[in-house]
């Protein structure tokens, strides 16, 4: 559905005193302590690289109004994915005031790995050692003083989701743009063969016009950076690379691994000073419960239980919603009429109802179930159950969580491919979801085939969706060239839903189809009703009964919901129930029909929220390529399968 | 987790530039619970250094957690963090097995 993805950001305050960036790897609670910082409800997911666009909100402490972005959660500065890369030019050409590190405390070393990146960026930052509760659950405890000395940056202690430490992080972040306290970064030293080489580099530099550090640039260049790269003169580049293999020789491993090596050598130094174990970790219930969701045979027992249940949740809870919605229109309706009259009822409060009593009550299930299977952490769990499926289709275990959320909206599902580390995988990605049927399709095959064929049809057609998905990536796998990097991901720890958390994220999720979509189905309906009461369509109709009538096998006046489907899929269905006033589609459509009307409308085109994210992300022509081989397998596929469904019912 | 004894592992011996470097495994080969330290990490020169920047270079501890037959991805447990790794990535990573736990 296209609404549910506008990001929630507010207009950049310009007489903002300051301007603070939050940065720090995925799952150390950014987007928590963000949300205590501005008020602003945000999504707040439990999978790694979760915000995958920056996200502004403002606050005003003591006076002072201070502008907040939420950098996506990211492990390194180097260019891995596109949010190291947004994060990095980010805070070099923005320039905030004060970067806050976000740090989880519990996992505190590959934590600080990033936060020495961010000190040879030579930008003034302020550490939040977030979660030290969880820390100390897991027998760890830290000298934030001595760490603060190590570092020579300050460290303040939060515990972002209860709102601990967070004034006191402001107090701080605040002195330090008003430059009130000093920092004094450690210099991060490598080892004599590195130190040399790099000092080689930054003199080569000096003349070079890069907005980087020049230190910065010098290990960027070792470490062999596509983008830094790109930067510098080609004679630098070319030092850089023979340097890095002159490393490569001396220490029998390759410049970049020395490089990160090293930097985990100087985090161990800092952890042993400052981090303590107090007792080794127990094992808590919840280690239990992932075992048993990650066992080799009963974790795919849980998932396929949870997968089908969270289907018949989906349905069964929809039709209970739907059918009282609709008997609750039944039982207002006489006292509107008697006001407005019956040709308005129907003209401008028909596609309100039909929207209102199909669309929020399978949206609102579904998102709330989104919800819950993101806050738990489940689905990273998921992802390392299917890698060895996703590898048959050239893709890896990463790739199911857009897939996942490709059942809720194409469009953040499409963006979320993001999380996929190489181009290709991007796409692969990103082709298969827009096969995977949004709620919004999912509602067309519940009105049209649950409701009057047969709730095991609509099963039938989301197993075969199934397979046609799996198929296409691995068709898309063989055409598009490139590179796969393959599974590499962080597994968060498992966690109950808090129910605020959820409910936010629905509320969220499902917002912008209330304020959105409902004045579009009030005007639009109107204007539908109209021109098809005074035949304006019957050319579309005629022009198109070729393909609908002759070859599909459908009416012919179902070009106009198809048409009407490519701006929101669920006006396949409210369309009709607008123009002919009736969500009773037994005097319309055939069983035969219905089944084929909804097998096309799950394929035959991204709706124009998803080619625009297309667009977007990958360029007009891509988005062109996959809206055509979705017209062309939609097609051709919709009229073999209604010739079987001939010959079967 | 299953039971582990010590030595029952299948042993490979590794020589890198005439120098022998011990018995090496990669991570595939360890049982679930087992221990190893990181020695070398082969494969696609952008795989392995974002495996480094995950922390996982040489002398890093590294314990398999869980593991997924038929060539599915393993779980480990590194600087306290759990990661996942698909399998030809972990083929890559060869460790000494430091200890085993009972």
């Amino acid at each position: 559905m296209s609404a549910c993805c506008t990001p929630s950001s507010t207009k950049k305050n310009k007489r903002a005193d300051f301007v603070v960036a939050l940065a720090g790897n995925a799952n150390v609670g950014k987007s928590t302590l963000f949300n205590q910082l501005t008020g602003l409800h945000q999504h707040v997911g439990n999978w790694p690289g979760k915000t995958v666009e920056r996200r502004e909100g403002s606050l005003v402490v003591d006076g002072y109004t201070i502008d907040v972005v939420d950098l996506p959660g990211i492990y390194s500065l180097s260019t891995f994915s596109i949010e190291e890369l947004i994060s990095r030019e980010y805070i070099v050409f923005e320039r905030p005031d004060v970067v806050i590190n976000v740090v989880d405390a519990s996992v505190l070393e590959r934590n600080l790995y990033f936060t020495l990146q961010l000190l040879e960026l030579q930008v003034p930052i302020v550490i939040a050692l977030n979660m030290v509760d969880l820390a100390g659950d897991k027998g760890l405890s830290i000298d934030d003083k001595k760490l603060s000395e190590e570092l020579g940056v300050p460290v303040v202690p939060t515990v972002a989701n209860k709102g601990i430490g967070v004034y006191e992080l402001i107090r701080q972040v605040i002195n330090l743009a008003q430059r009130k306290i000093k920092l004094r970064p450690i210099r991060i030293t490598y080892s004599k063969d590195v130190e040399e080489r790099l000092e080689k580099l930054t003199e080569l530099l000096k003349n070079e016009d890069v907005s980087y550090p020049l230190r910065f640039v010098a290990i960027k260049l070792l470490e062999g950076d596509e983008d830094i790269k790109r930067r510098v003169s080609k004679n630098i580049v070319e030092v850089a690379e023979k340097f890095a293999k002159e490393i490569k020789e001396i220490r029998d491993i390759p410049a970049p691994i020395v490089i990160t090596s090293e930097r985990y050598a100087i985090v161990s130094k800092i952890i042993k000073k400052s981090q303590k174990v107090l007792a080794s970790p127990k094992i808590s219930l919840m280690e239990k419960i992932d075992q048993l969701l990650t066992h080799k045979v009963l974790g795919y027992l849980i998932m396929v239980i949870v997968i089908f249940s969270s289907f018949y949740i989906i349905f069964t809870l929809g039709d209970y919603l739907s059918t009282i919605l609709l008997e609750t229109f039944d039982l207002i309706k006489p006292s509107i009429v008697a006001i407005i009259g019956e040709m308005m009822w129907e003209g401008f409060f028909g596609g309100f109802i039909a929207g209102v009593t199909l669309l929020i009550p399978f949206v609102f299930p579904f998102y709330l179930l989104l919800s819950v299977l993101e806050d738990t952490g489940y689905l990273p769990r998921i992802a390392f159950l299917l890698d060895n499926v996703m590898h048959k289709v050239g893709l890896h275990g990463k790739a199911i969580i857009p897939l996942i959320m490709g059942y809720g909206c194409n469009v953040p599902a499409c963006f979320a491919c993001r999380i996929m580390e190489t181009q290709r995988e991007r796409l692969i990605s990103a082709f298969a979801v827009t096969f995977i049927p949004c709620t919004a399709r999912l509602v067309v095959i519940y009105a049209l085939v649950g409701v009057f064929v047969g709730i095991e049809w609509a099963y039938l057609l989301l197993l075969i969706n199934f397979v046609v998905v799996m198929g296409m990536a691995r068709l898309a796998f063989k055409v598009c060239p490139g590179e796969s990097m393959g599974l590499i991901m962080e597994v968060p720890p498992l966690r109950l839903p808090a129910l605020k958390t959820v409910l936010l994220q629905t509320w969220g999720n499902i917002k912008s189809i209330i304020y959105i979509v409902f004045p579009v189905y009030i005007l639009g309906g109107g204007i539908l009703a109209t021109l098809y009461s005074f035949n304006f369509l019957q050319p579309v109709e005629s022009l198109l009964t070729p393909l609908t009538v002759e070859w599909l096998g459908l009416p012919s006046y179902a070009s106009i919901p198809l048409l009407f489907g490519v701006v929101r899929k669920e006006m396949v269905i409210i369309m009709p129930a607008i123009i002919f006033g009736t969500m009773n589609f037994t005097h319309l459509f055939t069983h035969i029909q219905m089944i084929t009307l909804a097998f096309v409308s799950m394929y035959y085109v991204p709706c124009i929220s998803t080619f625009m994210m297309l667009k977007r992300e990958f360029g007009w022509k891509t988005a062109y390529y996959i809206t055509i081989s979705q017209i062309a397998f939609a097609t051709f596929l919709g009229g073999l399968f209604y010739r079987a469904l001939e010959v079967l019912l | 987790m299953m039971p582990e004894r010590c030595g029952c592992h299948r042993q490979r011996h590794m020589y890198r530039h005439g120098q022998r470097l011990g018995d090496l495994v990669s991570l595939l080969e360890l049982k679930n619970g087992q221990e190893g330290v990181v020695v070398i990490l082969e494969g696609d020169e952008k795989v392995i250094h974002r495996l480094s920047e995950l922390g996982i270079v040489p002398n890093t501890i590294i314990k398999v957690i869980n593991s997924i037959p038929f060539g599915g991805p393993v779980e480990i447990l590194v600087r306290g963090s759990k990661l996942i790794i698909g399998r030809d990535i972990a083929k890559g990573v060869l460790v000494r097995v430091e200890e085993c736990e009972k």
